[in-house]
Parts: C-alpha cells; structure tokens; sequence
C-alpha cells in the first residue's frame, strides 16, 4: 500500500531533473497544472465527505456547493494549460464555468424553496428524521 | 503554466485557505459559521481563479456565487431557525455507521483520483513535446503584447473579452438556455416556497386538500379565492 | 325429304328453350310465346308430313324398309359401350362392342306416332294459348310442353331402346312438371309426384327388360335386336324363357306409362293439371306410349304365349274396371280420365289378341276423340268459369254451340256409331278378340270388352246430358259444390289470396278483388262460348274424328269396298304391315296389299289366309285351336264366314246403342231413375264411386309400412347410434373434469406455495435497502462513481495489487 502512495505523494513534488530534494522544492515553488487539479480533489472529497455525513440539510447543500466549485477549479484550470500550449479552444472551460455557476445558482435556488416547503411540512432540518419513502 | 515567485506563494496561501475552510464547513456546528466558511472557501478559489487567469470567473464567482447563493443560503438559515444548534445539544453528524461507510469511500475515492491525476499527468507530459520552459516564454512572449495597464505595475489581459466574444459567439444558445433555465427557477422557487393560505387566495389548492385543510384551519374559508 | 326427320324433335325444343330461358327474363308477351311455341310444332308438323309422305308414297318410297338417320349421318355415337356377346341364333359367343347411337328411325309404325303427336298436339297447343290466357306462368307452361313434344317425339322417333329409354323417363318428368303446374296447390303437388313415382316403378320393369335385351341381343338397334328374334322359338303357354322376361318387364313398364291396373292410379289425379295438358300428355300422347312399346316389340310378345294373355286379361280388366268407376264420377274432367284408362285397356286388349295393328289404329282414333273431349270439355270448364262438377251444369248447348257440336262428334265416336272413327277401331277389337287364335280366353276377353263398350256408351252419354242437356242447374245453385268448397277452404287457411289479379290457383273459380269467398250467396256467372283461338282446333279434331276412322275400315266391308284393306298404303293394316311379324312366315312382312304376298315364302294358302282373316294363325304345332275359339263356334252355327263377321258388328252397334239408350233413359227422360238404382245396387255404387278403394290399398299396404320402416330407422338412428356419440360425448366431458380439477388444485398448488416461499425468502432483503433515508441514497451514489473509477483503472489496480501481494 504504501509502495503506491509514496511514488505519487513523491510525485507531486519532483521535477524532471535534478536531485529528489531539489527537484520537489522547484515543484513546490513552482506549481503546475497538476497541483491545481488536486486541490481541486481534495475539495471535491470535502464535500462529497460533508453531504454524506453531516445531518442539517442546509449544510448538506453548502457541501454540494463545495463540490461545484472544485469542478469549476478544474475547469479553469485546465483552460489556462491549453491556453498555454496553444489548444485554440482554451476559452471553452472558462464558458462552462460560466454555466455551472449558472446551473449552481439555479440549483440552490430551488432546492432551498424545497428546504422552506418541507420544512413547513415536517418544522425539522435534519434529514435523518425526513423519511417518508422507508417501507 | 508554471506559477513562479509571488504566483507560487499566493497560490500556496490562497489553497490551504480554501482547503481548510471548506473542511471547517464541513464540520462546523453553527450553520451559519458553515455558510460564513464557505464564503471564504469561495473566495479563495476565486482568488486561484485569478492565478490561473480567469479573472473574468472570479469576478463571477465572487459577485454570483458569494454575493447571491450564498447570501440566499444565510436568508434560508434564518427563515428556518436552527439555533437549537448552537446549545449543541443536537447532533450534527449522521449515525457512526454512515459516517464511516461514508469517510472509507471518500478515502478511496481521494485515492483514486489522486492516482488519476497523476498518471494523466504524466501521460500528458509524456506527450507534450515542447519544455516547459518554452512553454513559460511563450506565455510570457503572449502577456507582453498585452496592453499596459494605467498605473504601468499591470497588463490588461483580454481574458474577458475572450469569454465574452466566445459566450456571445460560439456559446449563444447555451446561453439563451441557461437564460431560460433561470426563468424556470425563479418560476419554480416561487411556486415551491409558497404558503398554504397563498396558495388557497390563489385559488390553486385541490378541492379535497382543501376540504381538508378548512377542516383543520376555518380562517381559510374566507380566503375564498377572488375569482372574477 | 325424310332425310330432314332429325329436324322434327329438334323443333319443339328449340321454342321451348328460348320459351323457358328466355320467356320471363326478357318479358316475352303472350302473343310471342305462343307465337314461338305453336310455330316450332306447327313446322315439326309440317316436316313430318312431307317425311312421311315421301317416305311412303310419291315416286320413290322407302317403304317398308326402315329408314335411319344414321343411313345419311345424321347421328352421333352416343353410348359407346363395352363387350356384350352377340349370339345371332346360332353362333357361340361372338363378341362385338356396344355402340349405342341417337339415331331416328322412321318407319311405318313411327310415321303414325310422329303424325299424332304433331298433328294432335299443334291442335292442342293453339288451344291453350287461349285456355292458358292471362296466367302469369304462360312461358313456363309452354316451356314444358315443348319439351314435353320433345321428349315424345324421341321417343317414338329413337332408333334403339336407350333413345326410347330417354322419351320415356322425358315424358315422365315433363308430366311431373305440367301436372303441377299450379304448384302453389296442395292438390296438383301430390298428383304430380304420385304421377312420375307410379310411372318409376314401371320404369323400373322396363330397365330390366333393356338389360336383358342388351344381355340377350348384344345390341339395343331395334333392327339388330328383332332381326335376331325373329328366329328364337315361340314360347307358348306354360313355357317361360328369356323372351318372356323381357316381354315382363317391357309390359310393367307399360302399366306405369298406359295406366293399366295395378299402376293406374295417377291417371285420373293427373287431372289436376291445366287441360290442355290432360288432352296433350293424358289423353293422346304419353298414355299411348306404352301401346307404341308394345306395337314395337311385338316380335317379343309374340314369341311368348304367356305373356300376350297377360297384356291381354290385364287390358280387359282395366276396361271394365274403370268403365265402372266413371259411371259415378262427377267431375267431369274425371269422367274422362278413366274413360281413357279404360280406352287404353281395350288398345292393349288389341294388343294382347295379336292384333298388334288394331291397336295402334285404336291410339289413332281415340286421340282424335278423347283429345276433342278434353278440350271441349276445357271450353266447358272455362264457359261456365272454372266449374267442374257436372251436377251444376246442364243446358249447355244453347250457350256453347261449337262446343257442343264438336262434342256431339267425339260422343258419338267414342259410342262407336258407325261412321264415326271409333266405330272402325272398336269394332276390329272386339271381332280379334272373339277370333284370335294367338291365346286362350279370347271369348272372355270379347265379352268383358263389349260390356265395358256398353259401360262406355252409358257414361258417356251420361255426360253429354247433364253437361249439354237438361236443365240449367247452374242457375239454381248458389254458393257451395266441390269447387267453391275446396277454393273457400284454401283462402280460410291463409293459402292463396283470391283475387282477381293474382293467378288463381288452377281450376278454381275466379273472384273480383274485394268479393267476399265462401258459403255465401255468390251470383251466378251465366256460360258464355270460348274465343276463336279454342274452338278452331275443337272443329279440326271433330272432323278427324268423324272422318278419321276410314283408314282402318275392315274385311267386313270387302263387299263395299273391293279389298279387305282398302286404300292401298293409306289403310293402317296395310301401312303397318312390315312393323308386325308374322309368326306364320316367321318374318316381318315386306308389306303391300291384300296381306300375303309373293315375296315371302308363305306356306299358308291363300283360302287359309282369308278364313284366318286379318291376324295370320300361330304356328302349325297348335293351328287346331285346343281352346273355345268364338269366332269360329259362331262360324260352326252360321256356316258363313262373312255373316259372322257381321253378326258382330250387329253386335257392337247395339250395345252401343243400349248403352246410348241407358243413357238417355237414366238421365234425360227419367231423372229421377239414377238415384233409385243407387239405393238398389248400393255397394256396387259405393265400391265405384269410392274406385274401389285403390288408393286407400296402397296407401295402407305399401305408403305406410314403408312410412314404419322409416321411422323404425330413424329410431335406431336416434336412440342408439346417436346414444353411442352422446356416450362418447360424455366420457370425454368427465375426463376433462378430472383433469381441470387435477390442473385447479394440485398443479396451481404447487405454483402458489412456490411463489409464496420465494416472497418470504427475498422480500425482507430488498426491503430493507428502502430506508427512505437521503443520505444512504447519496452514499449508494458515491459507491457507483468509485465502482466507475474503478473500471476505468481496471488494469491498474490489478497490477497494483499484483505487485502488493507478490511483494516488489
């Protein structure tokens, strides 16, 4: 197990040349595409975590915005890496940006008239006590 | 897009600070000090979004995302009143067994896309025929063409005006679409957040609902709608 | 000419199939019909006359010798057939192929018939256009009488026993469908099918004998079949050979068709069709077919003894048996049938003394009369308005003069007075009878014949009086009387609507629409003489009735007329000469005059010849007579021959003359006498007026016990073939009970406890995965997206845990 996560961890570090030392402080003080892209996961992972552990449903949909943001992150970024090596479409991740903030927006929306309508119905936020559709 | 001196460690800064907010919402017990992490959580990958160059996004994130959802979120957190909370006497997480299937899932998951991406990264460099360095002189060959900013410390990069002649261009009905898809929320948010006795003055209630609500609340009656 | 022979049946039937095919589709009016119908007969008439003439006068005669169609090729195969032995006398079992042709064959015996039917027939016909006038059948009813002509003419026209055959069973069915001409009537229905089902069982007698013909004589060519009999050896009495099976089955077939006694039944039922067909097929035509049979196979019947005084007993006991009856019939269309029953026995009386000729002439004359009778007696019926019954007639003759005078002709015919044409015939019956030497009983058969001759006078002129004479009677009566019962009967049950459009059914009494029918006062409809088109042919059948019998005038009158036959060709004895063999020369006769002639070797003298007088002795081995032979005890007494003869004639003029006296003296003078011997003689009156009860006999004896056997079949069938399906039926309906009961508990059973085993076992498992909890929804999503990721790096992690496990 650790034979698999050590190369990676290392990974994130190393450059191409150079000692393993010095090769990880270039990639630490230079970052690349690729440290984007994780803390785009480990965002993700945050709030994937949050909407399946935490009880109030507010928070559960603030974990869900979470998780849009990190898609949006890795979006742009990726926008910025073709931009630079010259894909003449580079501007197309910044565009879907724009509708997944769009499509967020609208989302929450919604689901918070949900969350006012229920919780008219039922008066509780925690959704563990909302299950209407057990057998 | 190698990041370099004051990129790198902004970039550095403005990441721990959006990682570690996001898991403070995450396990904050007070909603409203979730919404409030989040906010920050947003604002900091805003402020990547600017190092990445998407200025333009950022500048959306911040005025849509912060400045709308989730000053929407903060009005709902009002409207239904979770103070009980805050004598933290509730629970706020799930029961253990679903928070551990929960945490050994998303540790795989984290796993599995760590090794995702770096394989693919790898892939890509393997690839990418031009260095890096090259790379980085051409972008920065790109940035010097750029228009000088009035202060003379900044370029004007045209990151707007490409996503605004692409979205009005190449993307227009997406656009139109996303239009009508918030026309469609409004409408449904509406619609879905109203009272019982809006509903009744709207005449838009089931007759045999309402039977039964008259039944439970007389004052309904009067509320007879004013058809014309 | 007589090449064009083929033309004559082909004639008729030609205008009876544009008659019938076309007659109502294309709305022929009655003019055309008629016009059509009378036409075709008229030249069928026309051509016979120039045929016969040519064939037997004028410059070349084909006379005697037959002449066939076939001789000039007009014919066709028609039956070719498979191997019969032909044995021609002597030879042992020579076989040759059946090949029956359709042929006509004209000679002598079929000039007579041809000339009949035509001639008596075109009076006939011209008379029913006007008695058939406004009936909405009229195509129909000249359809079938054109083929009625027809069928006739090939049967007497035929060439072979087949064609005859076909003639037969034709004129058979055309009697079916013209008796029950007015099929809407219970009445003509029955008499139509008892009229061809009687006629079927002498039908049946007559396929036999063809079959033996066929057997015998390998072939079924008149000439063939009688050129090979001639020489076979006389059958006589007591002696019964193949010869005399034939002459059997050809006689019983001859009952059917002539109405002879047993079989004699339809005839006076047959009455119920219109008139003129009584007159065509029942008086004239059909009835004589069974004579022509007879006259034509007389090598047959002369060869066998036995079965000339069958023909003969059997002729003289219909004579006098219906004589009987038709002394107390009352309708008068009736008294007529069985005077033709009674005519025809006295032709096959003819027949059965050996005097074959005679009775062919009797056919001839009695056409000629009784035809007459029947259409006077149709003008009658449609003078005084479709009445029938002669009580309710009377005084006629002021009202109907042509009628009345051209029956006056046929009465005194049918009397036998002298010179009528039924006197010449009659007469020479009854001396054959009392002559013959061919049989035994010829005494009996003279004295049976002359009191039915009397019989025939009475009645009669008992007819002529209460039609013609007498009292107006149809004044007096009202409404009631046979006629108007059985119309009022048939409009009560609902069966024909009595109006005066609708076409009345039959002979009934005609009513103007709204007059009310039944035993009420019904006003009187006065007698009034029929048109032009009736009464024309009633003259023409009078003056042949009259004058029509001096072709067969007989020995009698050698004294007067210079030869025993006079007239050469003309005299039917003579014309008939080569049709009768002659058992004496054992050949059929090369004909001419005065008998015997040179040409044939005759062993008998002439002296002989003459005492024998017109039927040459049988053969030499009983020449003496063993039997009373009257004639000649006569002879013994008188010692001269010719005043026998004549003391016979004295004879038969008076007993004509006290039947004609009877006659007057019962029902012109004395009116009241017919009651008062009623009252004295009342079974005998019974017995003949009920026909002694021949029907109910057969009714009992054969239409019932067959009606038993019937349902006695029938009730096997029902009960117990019926009851063995049923059985079947049954079984099979419990074993499919069994088995659905087997299916319903045990077979669902077993599905059901299954079923329900299955829910207990799974149903708590995947109801458990329904928490109704979002969130363990949401996880069951995370698990998906890691078992996609998963997939996508498949390889990966197999090497990856290769490595781990293996140790690298």
């Amino acid at each position: 197990m650790l034979n698999f996560f050590i190369p990676t961890l290392a990974f994130l570090f190393q450059q191409a040349s150079g000692s393993r030392l010095s090769q990880t402080w270039d990639a630490a003080t230079h970052p690349d595409l690729a440290k984007f892209l994780v803390i785009g996961a480990l965002l993700f992972i945050i709030g994937v975590a949050g909407v399946l552990t935490r009880r109030n449903i507010i928070v559960i949909f603030m974990s869900i915005e979470l998780i849009l943001n990190a898609a949006n992150l890795n979006f742009i970024a990726f926008s910025r890496y073709l931009q630079e090596t010259g894909n003449a479409n580079a501007v197309a991740g910044q565009i879907f940006t724009v509708f997944v903030i769009v499509v967020a927006a609208a989302e929450a929306a919604i689901g918070l008239g949900i969350v006012i309508a229920l919780y008219r119905n039922k008066e509780t936020i925690w959704v563990d006590e909302i299950d209407l559709l057990k057998w | 897009m190698r990041l370099s001196g004051y990129e790198a460690l902004f970039f550095w800064i403005f990441a721990l600070a959006a990682i570690f907010a996001g898991l403070l919402t995450v396990m904050a017990r007070n909603a409203v000090h979730s919404a409030l992490f989040l906010i920050s959580s947003l604002v900091s990958v805003a402020a990547l979004f600017v190092l990445a160059g998407a200025e333009f996004i950022a500048g959306v994130q911040i005025l849509v995302y912060v400045g709308g959802v989730m000053v929407l979120f903060l009005f709902v957190i009002m409207l239904v009143n979770v103070g009980a909370e805050e004598k933290g006497r509730d629970e706020i997480f799930n029961k253990q067994k679903q928070v551990a299937a929960s945490l050994i899932f998303c540790f795989l998951l984290v796993a599995g896309v760590l090794y995702a991406v770096s394989e693919g990264y790898k892939g890509m460099q393997a690839r990418n025929t031009t260095p890096p360095e090259q790379i980085a002189a051409q972008q920065a060959q790109r940035d010097r063409s750029l228009a000088v900013g009035a202060t003379r410390t900044s370029r004007i990069t045209d990151d707007t005006e490409q996503v605004g002649s692409s979205l009005y261009r190449y993307a227009a009905l997406p656009f139109e679409i996303a239009s009508v898809l918030l026309l469609v929320a409004i409408i449904g948010s509406v619609m879905l957040a109203r009272t019982l006795k809006q509903e009744v003055s709207a005449d838009d209630v089931d007759p045999e609902t309402l039977q039964e609500e008259k039944a439970l609340d007389p004052e309904l009656a009067q509320l007879e709608p004013r058809s014309e | 000419m007589y090449k064009y022979i083929w033309l004559v049946p082909l004639l008729p039937l030609i205008g009876a199939a544009i008659n019938g095919l076309l007659g109502r589709r294309l709305r022929f009016s009655e003019k055309l019909i008629g016009g059509i119908a009378v036409g075709s007969v008229a030249l069928a008439f026309l051509i016979s006359v120039a045929a016969v003439y040519s064939y037997g006068f004028g410059g070349h005669p084909h006379w005697p010798n037959p002449y066939l169609t076939s001789q000039d090729g007009f014919s066709f195969s028609w039956i070719p057939g498979g191997a019969v032995s032909v044995n021609h006398g002597t030879e042992a079992n020579r076989y040759e192929l059946l090949n029956i042709e359709w042929s006509y064959q004209l000679d002598p015996l079929s000039a007579i018939f041809m000339l009949i039917v035509t001639g008596v027939g075109l009076c006939i016909f011209i008379f029913a256009t006007g008695y058939m006038h406004g009936e909405t059948g009229f195509y129909r009813f000249f359809a079938y009488m054109g083929l009625f002509m027809f069928a006739m003419l090939v049967l007497v026209m035929g060439s072979n026993f087949l064609m005859m055959f076909v003639g037969w069973e034709g004129v058979g069915l055309c009697s079916y469908l013209l008796i029950g001409y007015y099929f809407d009537r219970q009445e003509a229905a029955n008499a139509s099918r008892k009229a061809f089902i009687t006629n079927r069982v002498g039908d049946f007698g007559f396929a036999l004998a063809i079959f033996g013909i066929i057997a015998t004589f390998g072939s079924a060519q008149y000439t063939d079949v009688f050129n090979q009999a001639k020489s076979y050896d006389i059958e006589l009495l007591g002696h019964w050979g193949i010869l005399s099976w034939i002459a059997l089955g050809l006689f019983i077939g001859a009952c059917g068709k002539s109405a002879q006694l047993p079989l004699h039944v339809w005839l006076p039922d047959a009455m119920a069709g219109p008139t003129p067909v009584s007159a065509l097929i029942h008086a004239a035509t059909m009835v004589t077919a069974g004579l022509y049979m007879v006259t034509r196979t007389n090598v047959i019947f002369q060869h066998s003894q036995t079965m000339l005084l069958v023909v003969a007993l059997v002729g003289m006991g219909t004579a006098i048996f219906a004589a009987i009856i038709g002394i107390t019939q009352n309708d008068i269309k009736k008294v007529l049938a069985y005077s033709t029953v009674s005519q025809l026995g006295f032709m096959f009386m003819a027949a059965g003394v050996g005097a074959f000729a005679i009775s062919i002439f009797h056919v001839m004359t009695h056409a000629f009369f009784k035809a007459l009778m029947f259409l006077g007696a149709g003008s009658v019926i449609h003078g005084m308005h479709h009445e029938q019954d002669m009580r309710r007639m009377g005084g006629l003759k002021k009202y109907m003069p042509y009628t009345y005078w051209t029956f006056f002709a046929g009465w005194l015919a049918i009397c036998g007075i002298i010179p009528f044409s039924g006197f010449w015939s009659k007469d020479e019956i009854l001396w054959n009878a009392a002559s013959t030497t061919y049989i035994p009983l010829g005494w009996l058969v003279w004295l049976i014949g002359t009191i039915a001759a009397t019989c025939t006078a009475f009645y009669m002129t008992r007819l002529m009086a209460m039609t013609f004479w007498g009292k107006e009677r149809f004044l007096e009566h009202r409404a009631g009387g046979e006629a108007d019962e059985a119309h009022a009967a048939a409009y009560d049950e609902g069966h024909a609507p009595h109006d005066a459009v609708e076409p009345a059914a039959g002979d009934r009494p005609r009513h103007q629409p709204g007059e009310h029918v039944g035993p009420v006062d019904h006003h009187v409809h006065m007698p009034h003489e029929s048109p032009r088109a009736m009464w024309v042919p009633l003259v023409v059948l009078a003056v042949l009735a009259t004058i029509g019998g001096f072709v067969g005038i007989g020995p009698v009158f050698e004294p007067l007329t210079g030869s025993k036959h006079p007239g050469g060709n003309l005299n039917i004895v003579n014309w008939l000469k080569p049709v009768i063999w002659d058992p004496v020369t054992r050949e059929f006769p090369t004909g001419g005059d005065h008998g015997a002639v040179a040409e044939h070797p005759a062993p008998a003298p002439a002296p002989a010849t003459e005492a024998a007088h017109s039927s040459t002795a049988p053969e030499t081995a009983h020449a003496e007579t063993r039997w009373f032979n009257l004639a000649h005890a006569v002879d013994n007494v008188v010692h001269n021959h010719w005043l026998t003869e004549v003391l016979f004639v004295i004879i038969s003029l008076i007993v004509a003359g006290i039947g004609i006296g009877l006659g007057l003296l019962f029902y012109v003078k004395s009116p009241g006498l017919p009651d008062i011997w009623a009252q004295r003689l009342r079974p005998l009156y019974n017995a003949s007026y009920n026909k002694f009860w021949v029907d109910e006999f057969y009714g009992w004896a054969i239409t019932r016990r067959v009606m038993d056997s019937a349902r006695g079949v029938y009730a096997f069938d029902s009960r117990i073939v019926d009851g063995v399906v049923n059985g079947f039926a049954a079984v099979s309906r419990g074993i499919s009970l069994v088995v659905g009961a087997v299916d319903k508990y045990f077979v669902d059973g077993i599905v059901n406890t299954i079923a329900a085993f299955i829910k207990r076992l799974m149903s708590p498992l995947l109801r458990a995965a329904q928490t109704g909890f979002t969130q363990n929804y949401a996880l069951v999503m995370v698990l998906g997206l890691m078992i996609a990721v998963a997939i996508f790096f498949a390889r990966d992690i197999a090497t990856m845990l290769r490595l781990m496990l293996t140790g690298s």
